[in-house]
C-alpha cells in the first residue's frame, strides 16, 4: 500500500500531468464560454422572435380596440393577419443539458415563422467563414481534446519507466500491477472527470439552470469515455520500448478517431444517401405558381364541395373585390390562397424527399457510429443534451403540425371572405413546444451507448492482457 | 558544398524510403483522399448537372409565365444558380456553407437558399474532412514524422559527430537533410497532385469557365499545398537541429501542429464571432422593415413619398389626373418605391458586410500565430469557394435582379397609361430581358486578393528558413 501511495505522490510532482492539466482547464474554460454564448445566441434570437410576434398582434389588437386599420392594410383581413402581417412563430426550445453539447441549436434555425402563405426563413446573417473552422464548444472540448489529454496522461504515467530504465525494478518491486496501474491512471483520470463535471455543471448554472437527472447519465458516458482514452495510452505506455514510436503511435490513433473517422463515416453517408438537389422543388414549385390558377380553382372547388357552408355570397365577393381608385387590381385573397397552397402541394413530395435523405444520411452515420469512440460519443452526448437531429425533426414535425393549425384557423375565414373580429385575435392558435419523452432517448441513445462500451471493452482488455503478460506477481 | 549536399540529401532519402513511414504514409493518403474526393464527385457532377438543367428551366419558366403585369413578373422572378468550380471539389471551402440557389425576385434581397452542409450529417459540426484539408494536414504530418529525428537522431546516435569530422560543414549537413526531407515529401505531393488531377479533369467537364482557367486555379492550389509543406519541412528540420531529443522534437512539433491546426483556427473563428458579431435575423429583419417604413424622423415614408411623387407627376407631365397620364403611374411609383428599397437594403446589406469584412481581417490578422488560416484561405481562394468568389457572384446576382426589376418597371412606365395597373406584356418581354450570364473572375484575381494570405505563408517559410539558418551556426557546439 505504501508503495503505491508513493506512486502517487510521485505522479503529483510531474509538472507534465500539470501541465497538461492546464492546457485542459483553459480548453474548458474556453469551451464553456462557447457553450454559453451559442446557447444564449439561440435563446435570444427566440427571445427576439417571440417578442416581435407578440409586438405585431399587439398593435393589431390596439387597431382592433381602436377601429383603424393598421399601416400596410386592415387587421381585419385574415389573409394579412395570418401572413407577413401577423403571422405565428414556432421555436426549437434548447434542452436544459443543451450547453453541454450544442449540437442541433448551434447547426440549425431555433426560429421557425409560420405563416398562411409562407414560411420565410429568418435570413443567415452569420459569416460562413466562422463555419468553416468548426465549433470549438464544450462538445468540442469533452469529444476532441479530452481523448488526446487523456492518451497523453496515461502514457506519460506508464511509459516514463520504460525511458527511464526503471521498468525491470519496477515488475520485481512486489506491487501488483493491476494496482500500479490502476493507482498510476486514477489521479489523472480524477482530475478530468473533476474537471469535466465542474465545466459542466458551470456551464449549465450559467445557462438554464436545470439540473435534470440525465446529467448523471452524461457523467457516466464521459467517465467511460476518459476511461477509454486513458487505457489505450497506458497500452501504449506499457509497450513504450520506443517513446518516439509511441508518441507517433498516440498521435495517429487520436487523429484517426476524432478527424478522419467521422470524415469517413460522412463519406459513406454521402455514398450511402447522397444528398439530393433542390432544385426539382423550386422548379416543381414554380411550375405550379403557372398553371397555379387552374391547380388553385381545382382545389376551391373541392374545398367548397366538403364545406358547401363556407361559399361566400355573390355580393360579398363583389363588395370585397371591389378595385381601390389608382390602385393595382384586387385580387381575391381565396384565389391568392388557393393557388399558393396549390404550388405548395406540387412540391411537397419531393421537398418531402428532400427531407428524407438528410434523415438517411443521419441514420447512415448514426449506424456506423460504433465505428469511432468519438462519433459514438457524439450522438450519445447530442441526445443526452437533447440536442440530436432526432430531437430537431420532433420540432419540425411539431412546427409542421402548427402550421395545419394555424392555416386551419384563418384558411376558413379567408374562404368565407369573412373578417377578423376582437377576439379572433386573443383566440388564434399558439404555439406550445412539446419533446420527446426519456423513453425515446434511452432508445436513440442505446447504440451509441453499445458503441462506447464496445469500445471501452475492446482496449480494457488490451490493457488486461498486457499487464499480465508483464505481471510478475 | 553542393556535392556533400546533394549527398546527404540522396542518403536522407534512401534512409526515408527504406523507413517504410514514407510508403505507409502515401497509401493513407491515398486512400483517404480517393474515398473523400471519390464521394464527393458523385454529388459534385450531379448537383452541377442538375444546376445546369435547372438554370435553363428556370429561363423557360420565366420567358413563358404568360401574359399579365410586368409587375406581377417580377414578383414572379427568377433563381440563379451559384458557379460550381472544378476545383471546388478539392475545397467546398465556405461555399459548403453558405446557400448555392439565389432568389430573385422585387421588393426583397433575399439571402441564397440550399445550404450543401445542411444537406449532410452532423458529423461536420466540428469541420469538414475536404481533400484540401487531407493535403494541407497529411504534408504537414508528413513532415513532422519524418523529419523529427533527420538531424536529432544523429546527435542521439552520435553520428553527427562522423559527419562533422568528414568534410561535411553544418551547413551541408543541415541543407542535405531538408533538401532529402523535402524531396520525400515532394512524392507525396506529387501523389496527392496525380489524384487530385484526376478528379479534376473529370470534372472540368461540368464546369462551364475557360479551361485554361481551371488548370491556373489547379496549378495555384497545388502550388500552396506545397508552400505549405516547404514550410514545415524546414520548420522541422530547423527543430530537430535546435533542440537535442528527437522525442522533444517530436512532441514540440506535434504540439505546434494541433495548436496550429486544430486549436488556432476554431478558437480565433469563434472568439471573432462572439467579439464581433452579427445582429440577431429578427433585428436585421425589423431595421430593414422599420427603415422602409419610416423615416429617419419617424414619420411614415409612404404617405409623404406618395404624395410628393403624384404631385409631381401630374406637374411634369401636365394633367390633372392619374388617369390622363400619357405613362403608366405605376412604373413611375414602382420605380421610387424600389429605389427606396434598395437604398434601404443598401445600408443594412453593406452594414452587415462591413461586419463580416471586420471578421475576416482579424482572422488573418491571426494567421501570423499559425500558418494553417492563411493556407487554407489561399487554398478557398483558388476553389473559387472563398469569401470573396462568393461575394462576387452575389454582386452579379443583385445586378442582375436590379436589372430584371428595373426593365419590368421600365415598360410599366412607357407602355402604361393612366394609373398603369391594366397593362399586360407577354412572351416577347420576358425574351428581352437578358438571361443571367456570370464570368468569374480570373485565377490570377486569387494573387492580388490573397496577397496578405500569401505574404503570410511566405513569412512563415522565411522564419522557418531564419530559425534553420541560426540552428546551423550552432549546431557544432549543440554536438
Amino acid at each position: 500500500m505504501a508503495g503505491l501511495k508513493r506512486e502517487v505522490l510521485l505522479l503529483v510532482r510531474d509538472a507534465g500531468l500539470w501541465i497538461l492539466t492546464g492546457l485542459y482547464a483553459l480548453l474548458l474554460v474556453y469551451g464553456s464560454f462557447q457553450s454559453v454564448f451559442g446557447y444564449r445566441a439561440a435563446i435570444n434570437q427566440i427571445a427576439d422572435a417571440r417578442a416581435e410576434h407578440d409586438q405585431r398582434w399587439n398593435r393589431m389588437a390596439s387597431a382592433a380596440a381602436s377601429v383603424r386599420n393598421e399601416l400596410w392594410g386592415s387587421w381585419k383581413s385574415a389573409s394579412l393577419a395570418g401572413s407577413g402581417q401577423g403571422g405565428a412563430v414556432a421555436w426549437f426550445d434548447p434542452a436544459a443539458l443543451s450547453a453541454l453539447n450544442l449540437g442541433q441549436v448551434a447547426r440549425e434555425n431555433p426560429v421557425r415563422r409560420i405563416s398562411l402563405y409562407d414560411s420565410p426563413v429568418a435570413p443567415p446573417l452569420s459569416n460562413p467563414m466562422n463555419a468553416l473552422y468548426g465549433e470549438m464548444d464544450l462538445g468540442f472540448v469533452g469529444l476532441w481534446m479530452l481523448p488526446l489529454i487523456a492518451l497523453l496522461m496515461a502514457h506519460q504515467a506508464l511509459g516514463r519507466d520504460w525511458e527511464s530504465g526503471v521498468w525491470p525494478l519496477v515488475l520485481v518491486s512486489g506491487i501488483s500491477l493491476y494496482r500500479l496501474v490502476l493507482a498510476r491512471l486514477a489521479l489523472p483520470f480524477g482530475i478530468l472527470m473533476f474537471l469535466s463535471t465542474f465545466a459542466a455543471v458551470n456551464a449549465i448554472a450559467l445557462t438554464s439552470g436545470r439540473y435534470e437527472w440525465h446529467l448523471s447519465i452524461w457523467a457516466l458516458a464521459m467517465g467511460i469515455y476518459a476511461a477509454t482514452w486513458m487505457a489505450l495510452g497506458a497500452w501504449l505506455g506499457l509497450g513504450a520500448r520506443n517513446p518516439s514510436r509511441q508518441l507517433l503511435i498516440t498521435g495517429a490513433l487520436w487523429l484517426g478517431s476524432v478527424w478522419v473517422a467521422p470524415g469517413l463515416i460522412d463519406a459513406v453517408a454521402e455514398l450511402a444517401a447522397p444528398p439530393v438537389n433542390a432544385t426539382d422543388g423550386l422548379l416543381a414549385d414554380r411550375d405550379a405558381q403557372l398553371s397555379s390558377s387552374q391547380a388553385g380553382a381545382n382545389l376551391m372547388r373541392r374545398v367548397y364541395r366538403e364545406h358547401p357552408d363556407w361559399q361566400p355570397s355573390t355580393e360579398l365577393v363583389q363588395q370585397m373585390n371591389k378595385p381601390v381608385p389608382g390602385g393595382p387590381r384586387k385580387r381575391d385573397a381565396r384565389n391568392v390562397l388557393t393557388n399558393y397552397l396549390a404550388a405548395e402541394e406540387a412540391a411537397a413530395p419531393i421537398l418531402e424527399r428532400l427531407a428524407q435523405r438528410r434523415l438517411r444520411a443521419e441514420e447512415v452515420a448514426y449506424r456506423f457510429s460504433f465505428l469511432s469512440p468519438l462519433v459514438a460519443m457524439q450522438y450519445l452526448m447530442e441526445e443526452v443534451a437533447g440536442t440530436s437531429y432526432e430531437r430537431y425533426r420532433g420540432f419540425d414535425t411539431q412546427a409542421e403540425a402548427f402550421l395545419r393549425e394555424w392555416r386551419a384557423f384563418f384558411a376558413e375565414k379567408v374562404w368565407r371572405l369573412e373578417e377578423m373580429k376582437v377576439q379572433d385575435i386573443e383566440r388564434r392558435p399558439r404555439f406550445q413546444p412539446q419533446f420527446n419523452s426519456m423513453t425515446r432517448l434511452a432508445a436513440r441513445a442505446a447504440l451509441p451507448a453499445s458503441g462506447l462500451f464496445f469500445w471501452c471493452a475492446v482496449v480494457c482488455s488490451a490493457l488486461f492482457w498486457r499487464i499480465r503478460r508483464f505481471s510478475l506477481v | 558544398m553542393f556535392a556533400m549536399v546533394r549527398r546527404i540529401a540522396g542518403a536522407e532519402l534512401k534512409q526515408q524510403y527504406r523507413d517504410g513511414t514514407l510508403k505507409v504514409l502515401g497509401v493513407f493518403v491515398i486512400g483517404v483522399l480517393l474515398f473523400t474526393i471519390g464521394a464527393r464527385y458523385t454529388t459534385f457532377i450531379k448537383a452541377a448537372a442538375e444546376d445546369r438543367t435547372a438554370a435553363r428551366r428556370v429561363r423557360e419558366q420565366w420567358v413563358n409565365q404568360g401574359v399579365k403585369h410586368p409587375h406581377s413578373g417580377a414578383h414572379f422572378g427568377t433563381y440563379v444558380f451559384r458557379h460550381s468550380f472544378a476545383t471546388e471539389l478539392l475545397e467546398p471551402g465556405v461555399g459548403s456553407y453558405s446557400g448555392k440557389i439565389f432568389p430573385l425576385v422585387t421588393h426583397a434581397r433575399n439571402f441564397p437558399i440550399e445550404v450543401p452542409i445542411d444537406r449532410r450529417s452532423g458529423l461536420n459540426r466540428y469541420g469538414e474532412l475536404s481533400p484540401g484539408v487531407v493535403g494541407l494536414a497529411v504534408l504537414s504530418l508528413a513532415a513532422i514524422l519524418l523529419g523529427f529525428g533527420t538531424i536529432a537522431s544523429e546527435r542521439e546516435n552520435g553520428t553527427i559527430r562522423l559527419l562533422l569530422a568528414s568534410s561535411a560543414t553544418p551547413r551541408a549537413i543541415i541543407w542535405g537533410k531538408c533538401l532529402g526531407l523535402g524531396l520525400a515529401i515532394g512524392f507525396l505531393w506529387i501523389a496527392i497532385v496525380g489524384v487530385e488531377a484526376v478528379f479534376v479533369a473529370l470534372a472540368a467537364r461540368m464546369d462551364p469557365s475557360d479551361p485554361a482557367q481551371t488548370w491556373l486555379r489547379f496549378a495555384g492550389f497545388e502550388g500552396v499545398q506545397l508552400g505549405y509543406a516547404v514550410a514545415w519541412v524546414v520548420g522541422v528540420v530547423a527543430l530537430s537541429a535546435w533542440i537535442r531529443h528527437p522525442r522533444t522534437v517530436l512532441a514540440v512539433a506535434l504540439s505546434i501542429w494541433v495548436g496550429n491546426t486544430i486549436l488556432l483556427p476554431r478558437a480565433a473563428a469563434t472568439a471573432i464571432r462572439t467579439l464581433i458579431s452579427e445582429p440577431s435575423a429578427e433585428q436585421f429583419t425589423s431595421a430593414i422593415k422599420h427603415d422602409i417604413a419610416f423615416r429617419a424622423d419617424g414619420t411614415e415614408w409612404v404617405e409623404s413619398w406618395s404624395k410628393k411623387l403624384i404631385a409631381d407627376t401630374l406637374r411634369q407631365y401636365g394633367v390633372e389626373r392619374i388617369e390622363d397620364l400619357p405613362v403608366g403611374y405605376a412604373g413611375i411609383m414602382l420605380k421610387g418605391s424600389d429605389a427606396h428599397y434598395e437604398e434601404v437594403f443598401g445600408i443594412h446589406f453593406e452594414r452587415l458586410h462591413r461586419i463580416h469584412r471586420r471578421q475576416e481581417v482579424w482572422t488573418l490578422a491571426l494567421s501570423f500565430l499559425g500558418p494553417w488560416v492563411a493556407a487554407r484561405s489561399l487554398l478557398e481562394g483558388f476553389a473559387g469557394t472563398d469569401v470573396t468568389h462568393l461575394g462576387t457572384f452575389s454582386t452579379a446576382a443583385e445586378r442582375y435582379r436590379r436589372q430584371l426589376v428595373e426593365a419590368t418597371n421600365d415598360i410599366a412606365v412607357r407602355q402604361g397609361h393612366g394609373t398603369g395597373w391594366e397593362l399586360e406584356v407577354g412572351k416577347q418581354f420576358w425574351e428581352s430581358v437578358p438571361d443571367f450570364h456570370y464570368t468569374p473572375p480570373p485565377a490570377w484575381f486569387v494573387l492580388g486578393d490573397h496577397a496578405a494570405g500569401m505574404a503570410i505563408l511566405l513569412a512563415w517559410i522565411l522564419v522557418a528558413g531564419l530559425l534553420m539558418h541560426r540552428a546551423e551556426r550552432g549546431l557544432e557546439w549543440r554536438v
